[in-house]
């Protein structure tokens, strides 16, 4: 069985007065049908950059490359821009952080629901019209028509966000990527709208890209994760193992930084975490990028450490961690 | 004595809608009851809308309260005498670092400034204490005469701590002050948090809708829902066992908690506006377990093992 997203080395260069900015770094991955994937990182990581790139939704300062790309099996590079916009266009959507800054505040929502609808089928005015229904049901709004003459300042923002994600489904995607989709929202309508996403996700049998930060929320969501630093993979591979027993000092430090999740947390304690800030894509340190910031680093890893396979893991580190305590 | 202690406290403000611009007033909060010893934590904790800031505007002396009283060290802040010295007492940390600190004074003017105002320290001496001050956050004293913009969004965090520390405030107000920073940052501001809260023996009033951070940092935990209070005691004994629906609806949202909450996962629906409460318990409309009654009486907030609750159905639930 075909993959239903397969990307080998993916790069994205920004093109700067001082020359190009690399921010996605050579990476791969695949996905499975069906799949809920988690990509975790900070600001500047890549994760955003990323997702943009596979929808090809940069702008003209950007320049994406990458050896091998497949949807559902289907190669993309080697079609003409205008056919693989057309299928990614198809079978991939995407839903933002903040819903009502990628909805246009001149148009009701049911224009904006009804273009998205248009763009992909043709059809006529009472089928539209069910079909309306159908995706409005679909996020958890039966009987809701009415929001559909209002404006997006007319409503909240967990509404607004329903409504993206009925538009993001209108063309029925294969693959559904969601950049941070309930950062901005209030912690109930948080959990709504995840579990509005992962029904919809079995349901349809769409694979599901969760981008977030926030670890906690891809533990229980997800069946795999992809930890992204300064636009490098660092670490990859099952949830669960991932969470029992990192093998980066980085995605240690990410789940360790979260109160009351890690192993290691204690009331009042101080947290476990790393050092400095995230340094600038321009100004990378030499070898392995959370070098500096790193309490394990040695001389060997002004060498540019690996991708490396340890059982079910990935990952890109010369000394990675034995069990959660090594770090001790 | 207690060093903050509220009784009944509210306030409102007024908006005026409509065509006929009619004035309409809105509860901001009411009704609040609560305490903070020195050197612990009290968290505030709710969703948009709760009176969470509004609530650290009153604290910080910045509104007046409409209702209730409110004591710092034992003395009530109503006598005019009193409210003067609030400021130097009780500091406030608010959640952007981008927006708080003004980007064309430099950091030691900025830090200067509280102490030209409610001190008469000399300038040397206040030079002296700036620095020492910026030492504690972990800033270096020779940064001092940049502006808020050469900085990191965790160094301006840093920086408003910095300045709210300068007076040697006994509590400080910290609204969401790690929510606009990233990861790991977060983490080393959380860090200086505690570390400061142990040298100096700090208060905080620390409010956050991350209930993770709340439970790592709090002694104490008040749950609001539209301004009104619906449960608030000792933070572990309330995350380990909740005895209101809506503190429940807050645990099972977040990822950390979720799987200590049996039952109903999700609460329904969105939060109502402020300015269309409704009636009867403010909650009713999203509770999984609200009965005609909810629908009618509002539910008093009342003492229960150790806590204030207001459902009607707290005895039952804690069982």
């Amino acid at each position: 069985m075909p993959h239903l997203l397969e990307v080998s080395n993916l790069c994205v260069d920004f093109m700067t007065p001082d020359g190009p900015v690399r921010a996605v770094d050579h990476l791969t991955f695949r996905m499975d049908k069906g799949e809920v994937l988690g990509m975790v990182g900070e600001s500047g990581s890549g994760k955003s950059v990323s997702a943009l790139a596979l929808m090809g939704l940069l702008d003209e300062h950007a320049l994406a490359t990458a050896d091998y790309l497949a949807l559902d099996g289907q190669p993309l590079l080697d079609l003409s821009p205008e056919k693989r916009r057309r299928i990614i266009g198809q079978r991939m959507s995407i839903i933002f952080q903040e819903p009502k800054a990628s909805l246009n505040p001149c148009f009701t929502l049911g224009t904006q629901l009804r273009e998205a609808i248009r763009v992909h089928e043709k059809l006529s005015r009472p089928a539209l019209r069910a079909r309306e229904e159908e995706l409005l049901a679909a996020v958890g709004l039966p009987d809701a028509r009415a929001l559909l003459d209002a404006y997006p300042h007319q409503l909240s923002g967990g509404l607004c966000q329903r409504l993206m994600i009925a538009m993001a489904v209108a063309c029925r995607p294969r693959l559904l990527i969601a950049d941070e989709p309930t950062t901005s929202l209030d912690v109930t309508i948080q959990a709504q709208i995840l579990d509005l996403l992962l029904r919809l996700a079995r349901e349809q049998d769409m694979g599901l890209v969760l981008i977030t930060h926030d670890f906690a929320l891809l533990s229980e969501s997800t069946q795999r994760v992809l930890v992204m630093y300064c636009g490098e993979l660092v670490e990859a591979g099952p949830t669960a193992e991932l969470l029992r027993h990192p093998r980066h000092p980085y995605t240690r430090a990410l789940i360790d930084s979260i109160p009351h999740f890690g192993p290691m947390d204690r009331k009042c304690s101080r947290l476990q975490t790393l050092r400095g800030t995230i340094p600038a894509l321009d100004h990378l340190p030499v070898g392995c990028r959370l070098g500096p910031r790193c309490p394990r680093a040695e001389k060997t890893c002004v060498q540019p450490p690996r991708l490396r396979r340890e059982g079910e893991i990935l990952v890109r580190c010369h000394f990675p961690l034995e069990d959660y305590e090594a770090l001790r | 004595m207690s060093l903050l202690r509220a009784e009944n406290l509210g306030k409102d403000f007024t908006v005026r809608k409509g065509l006929l611009r009619r004035e309409k007033r809105v509860i901001a909060f009411d009704g609040l009851n609560f305490s903070l010893e020195a050197g612990q934590t009290l968290a505030v904790v709710g969703e948009s809308g709760s009176g969470k800031s509004s609530l650290a505007k009153v604290l910080t002396g910045i509104d007046t309260p409409d209702r209730g009283r409110l004591w710092l060290d034992g003395e009530d802040l109503a006598s005019p005498a009193v409210r003067k010295t609030l400021h130097r007492h009780v500091r406030m940390i608010f959640q952007d670092p981008y927006g708080s600190l003004n980007p064309r004074v430099r950091v030691n003017r900025l830090l200067e400034e509280p102490l030209r105002i409610n001190t008469d320290l000399n300038a040397q001496e206040r030079r002296q204490r700036v620095n020492e001050t910026l030492l504690k956050v972990g800033l270096r004293p020779e940064l001092a005469d940049r502006f808020p913009h050469a900085f990191s969004g965790g160094q301006r965090q840093r920086i408003a701590i910095a300045r709210a520390l300068v007076l040697e405030p006994k509590l400080i107000v910290a609204d969401e002050p790690i929510s606009a920073l990233d990861v790991s940052v977060q983490a080393q501001v959380l860090n200086l948090l505690i570390d400061l809260q142990k040298q100096l023996d700090l208060a905080y009033v620390f409010i956050s809708h991350d209930l993770g951070i709340v439970k790592h940092l709090s002694n104490q935990v008040l749950v609001l829902y539209l301004g009104r209070l619906m449960e608030y005691g000792d933070t572990d004994a309330v995350f380990a066992k909740p005895f209101h629906p809506y503190t429940e609806a807050l645990l099972a949202a977040t990822p950390q908690f979720r799987h200590q909450i049996q039952g109903q996962h999700v609460v329904k629906g969105e939060l109502p506006s402020l300015l269309k409460v409704p009636p009867g318990c403010p909650f009713h409309k999203r509770c999984p377990y609200a009965t005609a009654r909810c629908a009618e009486e509002q539910p008093a907030s009342r003492p229960l093992k150790g806590r204030l609750v207001a459902c009607h159905y707290a005895e039952e639930r804690a069982g």
